[in-house]
């Protein structure tokens, strides 16, 4: 499956997680850039990223800090 | 999918990128990175197969792409680390096998082994292997204290800015992350001094269980310094704002 994964940095919060089936990988980049393109005309910087994996549970041990909040890593860690 | 550009095009549109890009830029750039999606797929089919473990793919975002050619002097065609999959594991030990197993599927790999030399503080072992179409792709192997760094490196740079990440931003921060790492340092190895295989290599055997026992203490006396260290990381986000 593939996750595109709209990141907004400057406030820490995962904006929006749209997931594709596996044979969705053209849609999946094709929404990807239509994104960046918006993100760009309005002068505005985002982390538009595309994660590859079989399932949620996959990216969400790989790529926590879109999920996570630092004092949830740290707790987690302890 | 071929190579869309030759090497020209990709090095001036990377030279382009650094100043500024326009919507047909981004457009080039995604087609460009659109075309590591063969070499990503290949790979991370690869990694599954010879090591059992699934990886997470990742083709880097045109933001992150357009702020390294704007933090280093890397031409666009020589990013090595454009696609790229990440695969972590429990501990120092898994992450060795992990890595003689990778080398044994892709022999020529070019190695980081960013353990005993981090890079700004994050340690892991990043291999890049070439498909046969001559893309790059960047393994990441890291093992779960080397991620938890690493995502709390993230999240506060994303709090204090991206400079954080490299080494720059609030000097406190910069320290505790510093000294974190070390901390991770320090327990992996004190990990794979305990660890039976290591400790076999380097006693004999009758001395193993007290050498172990050993280690293992070490090991465990270690993990509630680290945890004290993490405790202050949230705190002192708090009064690095409230002093900016």
């Amino acid at each position: 499956m593939y996750f595109l994964i709209d990141y907004d940095r400057g406030a820490g919060k995962l904006v929006s997680m749209t997931a594709f089936e596996a044979d969705q990988g053209v849609a999946a980049r094709a929404k990807r850039l239509a994104l960046e393109l918006e993100y760009h005309g309005a002068g505005r910087v985002r982390e538009v990223v595309i994660l590859q994996a079989p399932s949620e549970a996959h990216i969400r041990k790989t790529h926590r800090r879109y999920f996570e909040t630092l004092e949830e890593l740290v707790k987690l860690a302890g | 999918m071929s190579k869309p550009f030759t090497r020209s095009q990709i090095n001036k549109l990377g030279e382009r990128l650094r100043s500024g890009a326009s919507d047909d830029d981004l457009r080039m750039l995604s087609e460009y990175r659109n075309s590591h999606e063969v070499a990503l797929e290949a790979t991370i089919h690869e990694v599954e197969e010879c090591t059992r473990l699934t990886p997470v793919g990742r083709p880097k975002s045109n933001q992150s792409i357009i702020e390294k050619l704007r933090r280093q002097s890397t031409r666009l065609s020589q990013m090595q680390d454009i696609a790229g999959c990440r695969l972590v594991v429990e501990g120092p030990m898994q992450q060795r096998q992990l890595l003689e197993s990778l080398l044994s599927r892709f022999p020529g790999a070019e190695v980081h082994d960013r353990r005993a030399k981090p890079s700004n503080g994050c340690r892991a072992i990043h291999l890049v292997v070439q498909h046969v179409d001559g893309q790059h792709v960047e393994i990441q192997l890291r093992t779960e204290l080397q991620d938890l760094w690493a995502q709390c490196s993230e999240r506060l740079a994303d709090l204090h800015g991206i400079e954080v990440k490299y080494g720059g931003g609030p000097p406190e921060i910069s320290a505790l992350l510093t000294r974190l790492s070390e901390f991770v340092a320090e327990i992996e190895r004190l990990q794979m001094l305990a660890s039976p295989n290591a400790v076999a290599d380097r006693v004999r055997e009758a001395e193993l269980p007290a050498r172990l026992r050993c280690g293992y203490a070490m090991v465990g006396e270690s993990f509630p310094q680290l945890r004290y260290l993490l405790g202050m990381l949230p705190d002192l986000v708090v009064s690095s704002r409230q002093a900016r």
